[in-house]
C-alpha cells in the first residue's frame, strides 16, 4: 500500500509544488492546484514509464528508485524556489448571495457524493475488471506490459487479433506503472485510477468556478456535474473517456486563468499545451481535440485580443505541448499499427460523404443521445439561464468563446468521423457516441457556469436596480 | 424586484437539488438492486475466464504464440475475454501455432471436437473441462 501511495502521490506532490511555483496567482487554492495536478502527474509519469520501457527495458527497482528520486528532487527544487513567494492575499470573499440555499446545496453535494461512492463501489464489486473496453484495451495492455516486460512490444505486431492497438498508452501505462511499484498485479488499481479521475473532475469543477466566479457558483457547477450519474457510472467501467473529460476541463480552466492573468505569466498556456498533448497521449480522439483546441483558441484570442497576444500565448502553448507530441509521434511511428478508421478510407469515402441518410442518422443520434446521457439534469441549463441570466462580466469572454468554439469543432469532428466511418454507422454511433459526449460534458458545464451570472452578481444587480428606483 | 431575486434563487436551488438527488438515488438504487445484489455469490465473467485458462498458462513455454479454436462463429467478446485471461501469451484466431487452446460451447460434442483437433495433427496436453483444453502440434 505504501508503494501504491508512493506511485500516486510522489508525482502529484512534485506537480503540485511545480504548479504552486509557476502559478502564484492562486497559491492559496489548494483544491484547485491538487485537482489540476492529477492529470499532469498521471500523464507525465506514464510518459517517463514508456520512455524507460523503451530505453532501459523492464521498469523494475532501478526505475522505481530513479523516478522517485527525480520526483522528490523536483518537489524539493520547486518547494525551495517557491518558499519566498509571498501569498497573494485572498481577495475579499464576496458575501454569499443566500446562506441557507448555499448550505442546502452543500448538503446535496454531500448526499450525491455518498450515493456516487456507493454506486462506484457496487459497480466495482460486480465488474472488478471494468467493462468491455477496459479489459479489451486499457487493462489488457497494462497486463501485457506488466506480465511480459521483455517482449511487450510484440503485442503490436498482432493488431489483427487485438483491437485498437493504435491507441496510445497513458492509461495502460499508468496502471502498469502502479503495478510495477507494487511488484504485483492488484485488481483494484485501475478502479482507483478511475475513481481519482472522476472525483478530481468534480473537485476541479468546484474549485475552478469558485476561484473564477463565486463560492455559490462553484457549488452549483459541482452539483450539476454530480447530477449526471452516467458520468460516474462510466468512470467505474474503467474507460478512458472520463479521464479525457477531466483533461478537456483542465485545459479550459487553464485558458480561463490565462485570460484573467494581468502579469504576463504564460505558464498557464504552457500547462494547457501539456495537458492537451496528454489528451492525445490518452486516446486517439485526443488528436482531434488537440487540433480543435488550437483552432478554437486562435479564433477566440485573435478576435478579442489580437494577433500579437495570440502568438505570444501560442508559443508558450507549443512549449508545453511539443515534448508530449514527441512521445506520441515516437509511439505512433515505432509501435502503433494503422488506425482502422483511417485505413478503411478509400474510394468508398466519397460515397459515404454524399449519402444524405448518414447525416440524418448521425444528427438524430446526436440529439437523442445527448438527452440519453444527461437525462433530467438537462433542465438545469435552461432553468439556470432563465433564472440567473448571462453574466455581464467581460473578462471570461475569450475563455467562453474558446470553449464554445472547441466544443462545436470537436462535435463536428466526431460527426464527420461517423459520416466517413467504414464500420456500420449505427453500430459505431451506438457503441461510442455516449462516451464521446463525456469528453465534453465537464468542459461544457464549466463554460456554462462561467458565462452564467452568479447568484451574487444577480443579487448585486437586483439591489442596484432597487436602490435606483428609490432615488 | 428585490423580492423577486431570492425567489428565483430558491427555485433554481430547488430544481438542482431535486434533479440531482433524483438522478443519483435512482442510479444508485439501480446499481445496487438491479446489478450488484443479483451478482452476489456469482463470480464475474472476466474472473471466470482468468480461472478457466489460468491452469493452461502454466503449461506453456514462455513467450509462446497460442492458437485459438472454438466451435461457434467468431464472437469478439469471448475471444477478447480469452485474450485477456491468457495475457501475456499472445492469442491468435487460428490453429497455425504450435500450441492451441480451445473454447468449445457444445459440451456434448466434446469428444467429436477433440477428434477433429487430433486429426489436424495435435495432441491433447491438458483437458480442463469439456470446453477448455490445450493441444500441441505433433512433431514428426
Amino acid at each position: 500500500m505504501l508503494f501504491l501511495a508512493l506511485s500516486f502521490f510522489a508525482p502529484m506532490l512534485a506537480v503540485f509544488l511545480m504548479i504552486s511555483y509557476l502559478l502564484p496567482d492562486f497559491r492559496h487554492r489548494i483544491l484547485l492546484k491538487l485537482s489540476l495536478s492529477v492529470g499532469l502527474a498521471f500523464g507525465l509519469t506514464s510518459c517517463t514509464f514508456f520512455i524507460w520501457l523503451n530505453l532501459f527495458g523492464p521498469p523494475e527497482t532501478p526505475y522505481l528508485i530513479a523516478e522517485t528520486s527525480l520526483l522528490l528532487i523536483t518537489a524539493l527544487i520547486f518547494g525551495y524556489a517557491g518558499r519566498h513567494k509571498t501569498d497573494i492575499a485572498r481577495e475579499d470573499a464576496v458575501p454569499l448571495a443566500d446562506r441557507n440555499t448555499y448550505y442546502v446545496l452543500l448538503a446535496t453535494f454531500g448526499f450525491t457524493a455518498v450515493s456516487t461512492i456507493i454506486m462506484f463501489i457496487a459497480k466495482y464489486l460486480y465488474l472488478p475488471h471494468g467493462a468491455w473496453d477496459a479489459w479489451t484495451i486499457w487493462n489488457q495492455r497494462a497486463r501485457f506490459i506488466f506480465r511480459g516486460w521483455e517482449r511487450w512490444s510484440e503485442l503490436f505486431s498482432h493488431y489483427k487479433d487485438y483491437p485498437h492497438l493504435d491507441y496510445p498508452l497513458m492509461l495502460s501505462g499508468t496502471i502498469a506503472r502502479a503495478w510495477s511499484y507494487l511488484g504485483q498485479e492488484v485488481l483494484f488499481v485501475p478502479a482507483i485510477i478511475a475513481f481519482i479521475f472522476s472525483f478530481a473532475t468534480v473537485a476541479l469543477m468546484w474549485s475552478s468556478i469558485t476561484h473564477l466566479k463565486t463560492r455559490y457558483q462553484g457549488i452549483l457547477a459541482a452539483v450539476t456535474l454530480m447530477a449526471v450519474p452516467y458520468y460516474i457510472a462510466q468512470s467505474a467501467w474503467q474507460y478512458a473517456d472520463v479521464p479525457m473529460g477531466f483533461l478537456v476541463l483542465s485545459v479550459f480552466v487553464l485558458f480561463a486563468l490565462q485570460d484573467i492573468d494581468s502579469e504576463g505569466n504564460y505558464a498557464y498556456s504552457a500547462l494547457a499545451g501539456t495537458i492537451t498533448g496528454l489528451g492525445a497521449w490518452l486516446k486517439n480522439e485526443g488528436l482531434l481535440i488537440l487540433l480543435c483546441m488550437i483552432l478554437a483558441r486562435a479564433a477566440a484570442v485573435i478576435s478579442t485580443k489580437g494577433w500579437k497576444a495570440y502568438l505570444t500565448e501560442f508559443s508558450s502553448f507549443m512549449k508545453g505541448l511539443l515534448p508530449i507530441v514527441a512521445v506520441i509521434v515516437y509511439f505512433k511511428l515505432r509501435f502503433a499499427p494503422p488506425n482502422d478508421l483511417v485505413s478503411g478510407q478509400g474510394a468508398a469515402t466519397f460515397k459515404r460523404l454524399t449519402d444524405i441518410s448518414r447525416y440524418m442518422v448521425t444528427a438524430e443520434y446526436y440529439i437523442r443521445y445527448f438527452f440519453n446521457v444527461v437525462r433530467l439534469p438537462a433542465i438545469i441549463f435552461p432553468a439556470a439561464l432563465f433564472l440567473l441570466g448571462l453574466s455581464k462580466e467581460k473578462r471570461y469572454k475569450t475563455t467562453v468563446m474558446t470553449a464554445c468554439f472547441a466544443i462545436a469543432l470537436i462535435l463536428s469532428g466526431y460527426y464527420m468521423v461517423y459520416i466517413t466511418t467504414p464500420k456500420n454507422i449505427v453500430l459505431h454511433i451506438e457503441t461510442s457516441y455516449k462516451r464521446l459526449l463525456l469528453h465534453l460534458l465537464p468542459g461544457g458545464i464549466f463554460a456554462f457556469f462561467l458565462a452564467l451570472a452568479s447568484p451574487e452578481e444577480r443579487k448585486q444587480l437586483s439591489e442596484t436596480v432597487n436602490c435606483d428606483s428609490r432615488i | 424586484m428585490n423580492a423577486k431575486y431570492p425567489l428565483k434563487l430558491y427555485i433554481l436551488t430547488a430544481v438542482i437539488v431535486f434533479v440531482s438527488i433524483n438522478a443519483n438515488v435512482f442510479q444508485c438504487l439501480y446499481e445496487v438492486i438491479e446489478e450488484y445484489i443479483p451478482s452476489i455469490g456469482f463470480e464475474d465473467e472476466v474472473s471466470l475466464y482468468d480461472k478457466r485458462y489460468g491452469i493452461l498458462k502454466a503449461l506453456l513455454p514462455p513467450h509462446e504464440l497460442v492458437g485459438y479454436l472454438t466451435d461457434e462463429d467468431y464472437n469478439p467478446r469471448v475471444f477478447n475475454l480469452t485474450q485477456y485471461a491468457m495475457s501475456p501469451f499472445l492469442l491468435t484466431y487460428s490453429i497455425k501455432p504450435r500450441f492451441v487452446i480451445t473454447n468449445f460451447t457444445d459440451y456434448a460434442k466434446s469428444d467429436q471436437r477433440i477428434r477433429y483437433v487430433k486429426d489436424n495433427g495435435f495432441v491433447l496436453i491438458k483437458k480442463v473441462n469439456n470446453s477448455v483444453m490445450l493441444f500441441r502440434r505433433e512433431t514428426r
